[in-house]
């Protein structure tokens, strides 16, 4: 009876008694723009807008302490962050953040948020070159971060987990190493003239319906006029993606304060509900060994109280909150405001070519959307020579 | 306590003693006062309140305080309007009688005051009644001693008027008249003097000036009139006959000013309907002369432009004049065929394309069933494109030579597998050869191949890198030729992934359709439109494709931009068509390489999930 009194304690202790995030490995920006100083050619980035890992039943948002709004923003802002980092290295060239995986890159960023609570950061991370090769595929990286950091003053608007978003920046960087980055471009801007132009270039790569990746096909010349002008449109696509990143970049500076101010608050209740749970778990330990001994000794035991422990004290982190979390409470509104206000719409663009003027509405994901369609119509407008082109 | 109910005796008392103070003055007023200090005072307040209230005598005294204050308004207008001797007489005899009521007032006989107060003004107001009559008509007699120039007698009657109502406006009206009644006389004489020189402008300036001094002068109103009338009626006929002057001389745009000016004046009269029928016909014709010289310098400089709109305007202006129609629609032609000859003319070497040489063949064909006389310039032109073609339709011999591992493209002509040596018979042109292999960079050159020339050799291959060059070699060999022909055209048909239809697709060539079946590969579901896809198909004469490129994709019976489901259908089935293999006719004399035109119906949504 003792013996199978054991296993649960051991099942406690692995649950509980490790419940630590192991630490990431991450460089400085310094040691990351040395690593990359060898790179033959710098790749450009998208960061597409990071899936907010909500359930798919909203009546589960209250039951796993979920905020959706919250986590909608945050689907932006890490993704933000993380093409800031990028940007920090000097490893790449054009780092753009969008709202669909399928826009042609050298690399594709996407992202899942598991955990974020302030203390934790959680997330799933995959990046694909442009011949759909994975670089990284669903790896998970974690962090925590310690009161000391809210604490330092140093540490005044800076991000608890850039340490991660280093992390990340660092394998992307380390893979790259072994990369044939000059054939990524090329891929990249063959998939570019092949989607402008299916007819054009079907034979410039070739689907490895095996590996499901781009393999080069009959590269056209560099001076086929189709060619040209696909790279005179791809031109216009990047200016269009660093006009677009305006709207993030303003997007996290209108949220920045509000969401400290909710990040150090959420830091404090997560904590503490961490170690009551910790602590309710070593109670449960202690119960499970009177358990063990009142089983060896013949007595009765209510299994229930464990739990009704962990309830208790969970209530009672709830209760002492205290003034941050009231603080946190005064800036829930700012968050839901900018976090909607991103989704329904964004100033318009129009887009002067050659005199006629296009104009693009709605929020940021219609615009790009808009804006694929758009590129077609440059396509067919262009000639050899690159034409007028202003977003206005 | 009601001050104004103060006992007569005492206010007697006070008043003997106030008039006994004043006769002891050196000063003797001589102002006439009607309301002297022993009088009752006419603003003396209405209050019948208090222990008064309901009193009938206070009800009296009222009465006769109102009586009271009309006289006192009614005696205070005559003295100052009226210095005439009966005025005079009305007023005096009322001051009497208001002195005798405010006597009757103070003894509290406040009915006897108040019918004495109203006796008086009625008085007065009889009077005042009877001299607005009388000055009424003196207005009117002096308004008519002015219409008839009796200045003398105007001016008697209009002091004495005046002695009896200082005030009244039309008198002071009259008397301003008559101290300018010489001026405007002489003014009006001038400008009588000007109408008569037919001096209108003067005429009218000086007028305005004397109307403006008095614009009450019948003469001077009748004067101006005149000249208006007089002035306007020389004008209208200055202008209408300026404008038949510069319609006579073909001077329309100066015309119609002139008209415009003369229909100011007098828009209904019936010489300004007349008139513009007049400028409007001589327009028209004006118009139609110049047009036609136009048309005729025009279709002489064969200048096909200006005269398809110099026959447009003529058309405008008479959209029934068929032979203006008829020329038109010859012109139009003459233009759309000298710019499409000329414009291949101008780069024959792109007759090195079946489409622009068919064109061109096409368009002397046509511009010849105009029956060409007096067009030199464009007999020339024709001539010029007819030796062109001829030049061009000869076949030139093209060597490339390669290392049987690259694959050689020219474009929008044939793709050819990995060789060594090919000598190919093109017709004269441009053409771009490109060297391509899987995973390499591939290279174009831009060759010309000259009508009547030996021809070119190319070299064409990739090894280290793809290359493409000239060759300054001769390109004499003792290998065979092969003409890369004109397609042969063939039969449609519909295709769909599913269904596969059987039967003869061409002439020459037939479409396996079951190899073609298993071929078709998709790998995304298409939302594509209905079209009709035409490709160009190289086969060899065992009928292995070697090549397929799509000639042309037309939607909705016009061709039109095809999206991107619409073009990956379109790859789908050129992939296909690639792997497939045809039954080539037999018995029939074929090329080792040959080409067809092969046109498909393609399904919408061709590839499904």
């Amino acid at each position: 009876m003792l013996k199978k009194s054991i296993y649960p304690i051991l099942f406690i202790f692995l649950s509980f008694g490790c419940a630590t995030t192991t630490p990431i490995t991450s460089f400085s920006y310094e040691e990351l723009e040395m690593q990359s100083q060898f790179f033959s050619t710098k790749l450009d980035v998208n960061v597409v807008e990071f899936n907010p890992g909500l359930p798919a039943d909203e009546s589960k948002f209250q039951d796993n302490g979920l905020w959706p709004e919250l986590r909608r923003a945050e689907s932006r802002r890490f993704a933000v962050n993380l093409a800031n980092t990028l940007n920090k290295t000097q490893a790449f060239s054009n780092v753009s953040i969008t709202t669909d995986s399928n826009y042609i890159s050298d690399l594709v960023v996407t992202g899942k948020i598991d955990k974020s609570n302030g203390e934790d950061l959680h997330l799933t991370i995959s990046v694909k070159n442009s011949a759909n090769k994975y670089l990284i595929k669903n790896k998970s990286y974690k962090h925590r971060t310690n009161q000391y950091f809210y604490d330092n003053i140093r540490n005044k608007g800076k991000d608890p987990f850039e340490t991660l978003h280093r992390a990340i920046a660092g394998d992307i960087i380390a893979l790259l190493k072994k990369e044939d980055l000059n054939n990524t471009k090329l891929v990249t801007e063959l998939r570019f003239a092949n989607k402008l132009n299916p007819l054009g270039f079907s034979d410039a790569l070739e689907l490895n319906t095996r590996t499901n990746t781009y393999e080069l096909g009959f590269i056209p010349a560099e001076d086929n006029p189709q060619l040209v002008r696909s790279q005179n449109v791809r031109i216009k696509d990047q200016i269009f993606k660093n006009e677009m990143q305006k709207h993030y970049i303003e997007f996290t500076n209108n949220m920045n304060e509000s969401y400290r101010v909710w990040q150090e608050a959420s830091y404090d209740a997560s904590k503490k509900k961490r170690e009551a749970e910790a602590a309710a778990a070593a109670s449960a330990i202690i119960g499970v060994l009177a358990i063990a001994a009142a089983a060896s000794s013949g007595d009765s035991y209510d299994y229930s109280t464990s739990a009704y422990v962990t309830a208790a004290v969970g209530a009672g982190l709830l209760a002492n909150a205290g003034i941050k979390a009231s603080e946190a409470k005064v800036h829930e509104s700012t968050i839901n405001e900018v976090s909607k206000s991103f989704d329904t719409q964004i100033a318009p663009k129009v887009v002067e070519m050659e005199g006629v003027e296009v104009k693009l509405e709605g929020s940021i994901k219609e615009q790009y959307s808009q804006w694929q369609n758009l590129l077609y119509t440059i396509y067919e407008s262009e000639s050899v020579q690159s034409k007028d082109f202003n977003i206005l | 306590m009601n001050r104004n109910l103060f006992n007569p005796k005492t206010l007697i008392f006070y008043s003997c003693l106030t008039l006994f103070i004043n006769s002891c003055s050196q000063e003797v007023d001589t102002e006439e006062v009607f309301a002297d200090v022993l009088g009752v005072d006419p603003n003396t307040s209405l209050d019948c309140t208090g222990i008064w209230e309901g009193s009938p005598l206070c009800l009296e005294r009222n009465e006769a305080l109102v009586a009271l204050k009309k006289l006192d308004v009614l005696m205070i207008a005559l003295e100052e309007n009226d210095s005439s001797p009966e005025g005079m007489n009305i007023l005096t005899a009322a001051i009497n009688q208001r002195q005798e009521a405010d006597k009757k007032y103070f003894e509290e006989f406040y009915f006897q005051a108040r019918d004495i107060y109203q006796e008086a003004s009625n008085s007065i107001e009889s009077y005042n009644s009877e001299k607005s009559s009388n000055i009424s008509s003196q207005i009117l007699y002096l308004q008519n001693l002015l219409d008839t120039f009796q200045l003398n007698e105007a001016k008697g009657l209009l002091d004495k008027a005046l002695l009896a109502n200082q005030s009244n406006q039309d008198l002071i009206k009259i008397k301003n008249r008559i101290e300018v009644f010489d001026e405007v006389s002489s003014l009006n004489i001038n400008a009588n003097n000007e109408l008569d020189k037919k001096n209108f402008s003067l005429a009218l300036e000086i007028i305005t000036e004397s109307f403006n001094l008095d614009p009450s002068r019948k003469d001077t109103i009748s004067l101006k009139d005149k000249i208006n009338l007089e002035g306007n009626e020389f004008f209208f006929q200055s202008f209408l006959k300026e404008a038949y002057s510069l319609t006579d001389s073909s001077d329309i745009p100066n015309a119609r000013i002139a008209f415009e000016n003369a229909k100011k004046l007098f828009p209904n009269r019936q010489e300004i309907s007349t008139a513009r029928s007049y400028i409007s016909k001589k327009s028209i014709e004006i118009d139609l002369k110049n047009l036609k010289n136009k048309l005729s310098t025009s279709l002489k400089n064969e200048n096909w432009s200006t005269a398809k709109s110099t026959l447009l305007s003529m058309i405008k202006i008479n959209p029934l004049d068929d032979d203006s129609i008829n020329l038109l629609s010859r012109v139009e032609k003459l233009e759309n065929l000298e710019k499409e000859i000329s414009t291949i003319t101008k780069q024959p070497e792109r007759l090195s394309s079946k489409n622009i040489r068919d064109n061109l063949s096409r368009s002397i064909a046509n511009a010849k069933s105009l029956n060409l006389k007096d067009e030199n310039k464009f007999l020339d032109l024709l001539a010029r494109a007819e030796d062109i073609l001829k030049k061009y339709g000869s076949m030139v011999n093209l060597v490339i030579r390669s290392n049987n591992d690259t694959v050689v493209e020219i474009v929008r002509t044939t793709t050819l597998d990995p060789f060594e040596i090919k000598n190919l018979e093109l017709y004269p042109g441009t053409y771009t050869i490109v060297a391509k292999k899987k995973g390499m960079r591939a290279s174009r050159l831009d060759i010309n191949l000259e009508p009547g020339s030996k021809g070119l050799t190319v070299i064409a291959q990739c090894e280290a890198s793809c290359t493409v060059a000239q060759s300054s070699s001769t390109s004499n060999l003792n290998i065979p030729s092969t003409k890369i022909t004109q397609p042969i055209e063939t039969d449609q048909n519909t295709l769909s992934s599913d269904s596969i239809p059987s039967g003869n697709y061409s002439r020459y060539a037939k479409l396996n359709s079951s190899s073609f079946s298993r071929t078709i590969e998709c790998n995304r579901p298409t939302n594509n439109r209905p079209y009709k896809i035409t490709l160009q198909v190289t086969l060899t004469d065992s009928g292995r494709v070697r090549s397929a490129d799509i000639k042309s994709i037309e939607l909705d019976g016009s061709y039109t931009t095809p999206n991107e489901d619409d073009q990956y259908a379109a790859v789908v089935v050129k992939n296909a068509l690639k792997k497939s293999r045809y039954t080539v006719t037999s018995g029939v004399d074929l090329p080792e390489l040959f080409q067809i035109d092969q046109t498909l119906k393609i399904p919408a949504n061709f590839c499904v999930e």
